[in-house]
């Protein structure tokens, strides 16, 4: 790696990597335009399967960017989530960072 | 995947997606039709504290039956209520001033056979200040047909020679909660065939 590109790295390193990674980002997204949605709405926003958004949900949850609740609703399993104040707010700063790196 | 984000886009959506089903048509038509049965013996003031207490449980009652089981749920983020009862309080008071010195300037003065005469286009212009709400939240160009509808129906209800003051009006009510129940239950059916039942969060 040469000098000019160690100089240019510093704004990468700003950038969420968790998520920075589109399943993710979409997610976040989606979650950043309501107050929270349940899994059946993110499925069909998203696009996502059930597997995928499930183990999305798992590394934003880890990372304390979602909160989720599990209910019943009519005997039936019903997940809701929502972005934290931390998600909200590393939502933001993803969005600042890229528009600083690719402005 | 593909494509860019667009944030206000994707909350467009959102409320696009939970306005699909019809419900608030039907029971706005509902209302409106009640409104039109019921405002010459003053019990609209009833409908209007039923209206308060209970049109936003109702309207959770449905959808949690028809709207959440076929494409999920989504709470859309709160307006400041204060913030728009008084925008909606100005726009009412800027319509009705602007309306009496329309009314002063072309009949010569105010008179309350005029009040009652004009009463359905005041109302068509309440509703277009809520459509345009709506397409504002939505961007669903169906309220754009609303609001033509809406004032379209009350200035031509406004300007027919009724031969009772109030008829006009009760006429005008009536109509415009028939066609949006109408509206509403086409809606719904078209939402719950386009969208059945999914098994809740199953991988299928």
């Amino acid at each position: 790696m040469s000098e000019d590109e160690r100089r240019e790295l510093p704004p990468m390193k700003e950038i969420d990597r968790l998520i920075h990674e589109p399943a993710r980002l979409l997610i976040m997204a989606h979650l950043y335009v309501v107050e929270g949605a349940d899994f059946l709405y993110l499925m069909n926003q998203t696009g996502l399967t059930f597997g995928n958004l499930s183990s999305h949900m798992t590394r934003l949850e880890e990372a304390g960017y979602i909160e989720v609740e599990k209910a019943f609703v009519d005997k039936r399993p019903n997940t809701r989530l929502r972005l934290t104040e931390k998600g909200r707010r590393a939502f933001e700063e993803y969005r600042e960072n890229m528009r600083g790196l690719l402005a | 995947m593909s494509g860019e984000i667009d944030l206000k886009e994707m909350e467009r959506r959102a409320y696009r997606a939970m306005q699909r089903d019809g419900v608030t048509e039907i029971l706005v038509g509902l209302v409106l039709l009640v409104a039109g049965g019921t405002w010459r013996n003053g019990a609209t003031g009833i409908l209007a504290v039923f209206m308060i207490l209970y049109m936003r449980k109702a309207l959770e009652y449905i959808k949690e039956r028809v709207t959440y089981p076929r494409i999920g749920y989504a709470k859309l983020p709160e307006e400041d209520s204060a913030e728009t009862g008084k925008g909606i309080l100005l726009f009412m008071v800027a319509v009705l001033v602007v309306m009496g010195i329309g009314i002063v300037i072309f009949y010569g003065g105010l008179t309350s056979h005029l009040i009652y005469q004009w009463l359905p286009t005041f109302f068509g212009l309440m509703m277009l200040g809520a459509f345009t709400y709506m397409r504002g939240k939505t961007g669903d160009p169906l309220y754009l047909a609303y609001i033509a509808y809406s004032v379209l129906t009350g200035v031509a209800f406004s300007l027919y020679d009724f031969s009772e003051w109030r008829v006009g009006f009760t006429l005008y009510l009536v109509l415009l909660g028939a066609t949006f129940i109408l509206v509403g239950a086409v809606r719904m059916a078209l939402f719950m065939h386009r969208y059945p039942v999914r098994a809740h969060e199953t991988s299928e």
